[in-house]
């Protein structure tokens, strides 16, 4: 077998593994925010927070977008189009920032409660912010892939840590998916 | 030779370029809707759920590819 070869099927093993031990790690990250769902329906049952859903609609659609252009960046650069990912990559964590605004910067300050005040409001606290503290690490995440991106350490066919990182990203969006009606749709608004 | 290899490579990441698209203006036509559902039919429930479901199948099939688990060593694009 040439070498190149062998690096070749090396390193698509070595993916298939680390794609696993992702995944791994999705599902258990997972369980914590099914149990902060769990504990939302436990302890608020069919009231919810009264929330600007005008801004909660804003937020969601702006995570959807980072999304979008999250999946346009990875799917770049498996076609080896460095350029376009370099945009995508750049516009999601753009778009990351702004959610984090609108939740942590002004969905907070403008909320009727403080953390402290009842079981509404810490688990409202809670879920957003475990949620946004994921958002955090997943824009850190897509500024070390977009820098790496720059220096041109991914290629077509190397490109793992491009797809980690869109994977988790796109995970931060499935649990804001259940999350968003959950907080801002789901029950009868109480103040 | 190397132009229709080229050629394949652009029809190819179209195509990607395309399903991302797709599931975006789905994604974002589910989300205005249950935001509807949520203002209109306070405390109806179930749509919501079916709605965020739907939504996450969608994330996780066409954007997170969870079918690249089962590929194994093969070629994921």
């Amino acid at each position: 077998m040439a070498p190149h070869t062998d690096t070749k099927n090396n390193y698509r093993y070595k993916t298939g593994t680390n794609r696993m031990g992702l995944w791994l790690f999705l599902i258990s990250d997972a369980f914590v925010f099914g149990g902060l769902l769990v504990a939302r329906f436990y302890l608020l049952g069919g009231v919810r927070p009264e929330l600007n859903q005008l801004l909660g609609l804003v937020v969601t659609i702006v995570l959807l977008i980072s999304s979008f252009f999250m999946n346009r960046a990875e799917t770049s650069m498996a076609y080896g189009d460095t350029k376009g990912f370099l945009n995508g990559t750049l516009i999601t964590i753009i778009l990351g920032v702004l959610f984090l605004i609108g939740v942590v910067g002004i969905e907070w300050q403008i909320a009727p409660f403080s953390p402290s005040d009842n079981a509404m409001a810490s688990v409202f606290y809670t879920m957003t912010g475990f949620h946004a503290f994921h958002v955090l690490t997943g824009v850190i995440f897509l500024i070390i892939v977009y820098r790496n991106g720059r220096k041109g350490i991914y290629t077509q066919e190397k490109h793992w840590p491009v797809e980690a990182a869109a994977v988790y990203w796109h995970f931060i969006d499935v649990v804001w998916v259940f999350f968003y009606p959950a907080l801002y749709l789901m029950g009868v608004p109480v103040g | 030779m190397e132009a229709q290899e080229n050629n394949e490579q652009n029809e190819k990441k179209k195509a990607a370029y395309n399903i991302g698209v797709v599931v975006f203006i789905i994604l974002v036509a589910l989300t205005i809707g249950e935001y509807f559902i949520g203002s209109i039919a306070v405390g109806w429930t179930w749509p919501l759920w079916l709605i965020a479901i739907i939504k996450a199948v969608l994330i996780i099939r066409d954007y997170m590819h969870v079918n690249r688990l089962f590929a194994g060593n093969e070629e994921s694009h």
